[in-house]
């Protein structure tokens, strides 16, 4: 993949380091590319967008996505979010917002739907096996105790 | 089409194109009803829930229906559609909500008017023509819930209990009572007490991807076991209709072709009734890819209102950030709590129809990419750190239909087998936009209400296809009569939210299977046959 770095750049600009692990630690870049080498289509869409990005950089600095410093970074993928075409993306490229809303979302899933993503979030993950939730319903019943009481007429 | 061999089945009474809420549905009762039915289905068979679904976002995305097989155009935003790929079709994704209608929605032309730019029709039947089906349906799926203020005197009580209530939808309840607003628990097909092939809920949070307990109501699980006990069903997953062929003068439907994505082989199913059981992009691109001689603008669209009128809901979704831990993953993901206080038309709003809120919750993944669709970086991460603190309102309302949001058929895209692909166009009306400004605005101030100390606006969008095979009385200006039976081919029905000829501002699976079973009783009726199934359906068992 000639945009590995793209793709490397643009996940950990997604999901950056702070004093939690972020992209970068998760390997997130790497899921990724296993994901799209099952899936070509989606590998062309991501291939065809990043190399638009870094095109787009070169456009903006005369410089990659990978070695742009981090204003410059969020200046373009904030084009990318409001499907606004960056300088140099051309009418072959993919829609901006189709490229960004594919791969955002890949990396994005891939990072939360992992242990280290669940230990950023809190979620305890899977629980039909553990038994579910019934036993922290706080009310079993809803319908007693007035609880559904209507204050007024609309 | 490629000149293939193409295998002959056996003929049956009816053929089933589609084997999502509506297919599945029908497929059951006239298997039940003594008929013989073939059963076609684009996506596979999932007949173990718990040990073919897994709880994890990412893995069962393929339940969606993929959004690559058509294009889309219009300023209207593109979320996700609403609907599946396998038996049991959009109930393998929906979240379990099954409400009636109301009253006033089968007639908004009558109460409301014409909007300029817009297709409203009544609809050809009433609420108290679909009453007895609805209170068939609500039994036979099992829809936990309560009589709410909203409910029509007359109505009888929900045939499973409600559902508790955990944390979360304590807090949200607390926003709607601050404001004056009634909160009452929503109706959903989600089992509160065991039913056949069915585990009460176990309040996990994954939905929308599978049921694993076979709680939450779908044909996999509630109706495919039972129709194959009959001896009567063919099912064939993993199957593409690609055509329904007709006599040489067209007047009667004789036969549907479909490919087998197992082998590759193109088969013939001979059949003296179809249904076109597809969702709503879906139905009309068959019936357009069926055009002949004798229906040259596709079959049954004699009219030219095949394809058009296509709505969906808008969507305000709305999320607010609390101080306390909500434990959002705990129960199922929506309407534990919903308010329909603003479901109908209102003088002082500067829109006709209305919306309705529905308490919502998320995962993290869901959270992360739809929820939080406008960020990313830092900001988006400090988000995600406290997702246990976000839950939000589902708030959608009643879209317009227009006669120029419409699907059409490309010449120069085609599918796997050489079918021309489907494109959506799709455009708010005005109302829609003034609909969601003032959905947002409510939904914010409920939660800020409950205790957000901060509101996040998901980027308006769409939920729930509908349109595209209107229903109506006069053959000129709709698709199929008030049972579904296509206007221009006596033997060819539709079903399913391409019927519906305006949206309501509630979720339409009830409504998708009330016609149904109004459909699956016409039917039935044809053949001599009477529906079987009209007491106490719950106690039934597998035979």
């Amino acid at each position: 993949m000639a945009t590995r770095d793209a793709l490397d750049a643009f996940v950990e600009e997604l999901i950056p380091s702070d004093d939690t692990p972020g992209a970068a630690e998760a390997q997130t870049a790497a899921a990724v590319r296993r994901v799209l080498a099952r899936q070509p289509a989606l590998a062309q869409l991501a291939e065809q967008g990043l190399r638009a990005l870094d095109r787009a950089s070169a456009r903006l600095a005369g410089q990659s996505f990978a070695t742009l410093g981090p204003a410059q970074r969020q200046q373009l993928l904030a084009l990318l979010a409001r499907g606004s075409p960056p300088p140099g993306w051309s009418s072959a490229d993919p829609p901006p917002e189709v490229f960004w809303t594919m791969l955002r979302g890949l990396a994005l899933a891939l990072f939360y739907g992992s242990p280290l993503g669940h230990q950023i979030t809190g979620f305890p993950g899977p629980a039909v096996d553990r038994g579910g939730y019934r036993h922290t319903l706080v009310e079993p019943d809803p319908l007693r105790d007035g609880n559904l009481s209507c204050p007024t007429e609309s | 089409m490629p000149d293939r061999v193409v295998t002959e089945e056996a003929p049956v009474q009816v053929c089933i194109v589609g084997a999502g809420a509506a297919g599945g549905l029908l497929g059951r009762l006239l298997a039940e009803a003594g008929l013989t039915v073939a059963l076609i289905e684009a996506g596979p068979w999932y007949a173990n829930p718990r040990a073919d679904f897994v709880e994890d976002e990412l893995a069962m995305q393929k339940l969606w229906w993929p959004e690559s097989q058509y294009t889309v155009s219009g300023d209207a935003p593109r979320g996700r559609v609403s609907s599946g790929l396998g038996v049991g079709g959009g109930t393998l994704v929906w979240t379990g909500a099954a409400f009636r209608f109301f009253e006033q929605d089968f007639r908004v032309l009558t109460l409301d008017g014409q909007l300029p730019g817009a297709s409203i029709a009544d609809w050809p039947l009433s609420y108290a023509d679909l009453a007895p089906y609805y209170a068939a349906v609500e039994a036979h799926i099992g829809v936990a819930g309560a009589i709410g203020p909203w409910d029509p005197l007359d109505r009888p009580p929900y045939p499973l209990p409600p559902h508790g209530l955990h944390r979360h939808a304590v807090v949200l309840r607390a926003g709607f009572m601050r404001l004056g607003l009634r909160a009452h628990p929503g109706p959903v097909a989600i089992a509160s007490r065991p039913l056949p092939n069915r585990e009460p809920c176990c309040y996990c949070g994954f939905c929308i991807q599978g049921c694993r307990t076979g709680a939450m109501y779908s044909p996999a699980t509630a109706e495919l076991p039972w129709a194959l006990a009959t001896g009567r069903v063919q099912l064939r997953p993993e199957a593409v209709v690609l055509r329904v062929l007709t006599s040489d003068d067209g007047t009667v439907a004789t036969a549907v072709e479909y490919g087998c994505r197992r082998d590759g082989s193109l088969r013939r199913q001979p059949a003296e009734v179809i249904v076109v059981a597809n969702n709503p992009i879906e139905t009309p691109r068959l019936l357009f890819n069926s055009r002949s001689a004798a229906h040259p603008n596709g079959l049954a669209n004699s009219s030219d209102q095949l394809g058009r009128h296509f709505m969906c809901h808008p969507g305000a979704y709305t999320w607010g950030v609390f101080d306390e831990d909500l434990r959002p993953y705990e129960g199922f993901v929506l309407n534990h709590l919903c308010c329909l206080d603003f479901a109908q038309t209102r003088p002082e709003h500067p829109f006709i129809r209305g919306f309705v809120m529905e308490t919502l919750t998320s995962l993290p993944v869901g959270l992360a990419t739809a929820a939080l669709a406008a960020y990313w970086g830092a900001e988006h991460k400090a988000l995600m750190r406290r997702y246990r603190q976000i839950a939000g309102l589902f708030t959608i309302g009643e879209g317009i239909p227009m006669p120029t949001n419409r699907v059409t058929c490309q010449s120069d895209a085609r599918d796997e087998w050489g079918m021309p692909r489907a494109h959506l166009h799709y455009d708010w009306h005005q109302n829609d936009v003034r609909l969601l400004d003032r959905a947002f605005e409510q939904s914010a101030a409920v939660l800020r209400a409950a205790g957000a100390q901060r509101i996040i606006c998901q980027p308006p969008t769409q939920v729930h296809m509908m349109g595209t095979a209107r229903m109506g009385s006069d053959p000129r200006t709709s698709v199929t009569n008030a049972v579904g039976q296509t206007h221009d081919v006596p033997n060819l029905y539709v079903a399913g939210g391409a019927l519906f000829p305006t949206g309501s501002s509630v979720n339409p699976t009830l409504t998708i299977l009330a016609l149904a079973w109004r459909t699956a009783e016409h039917i039935a009726c044809r053949f001599g046959r009477t529906l079987p199934m009209r007491a106490a359906p719950l106690q039934r068992t597998a035979s």
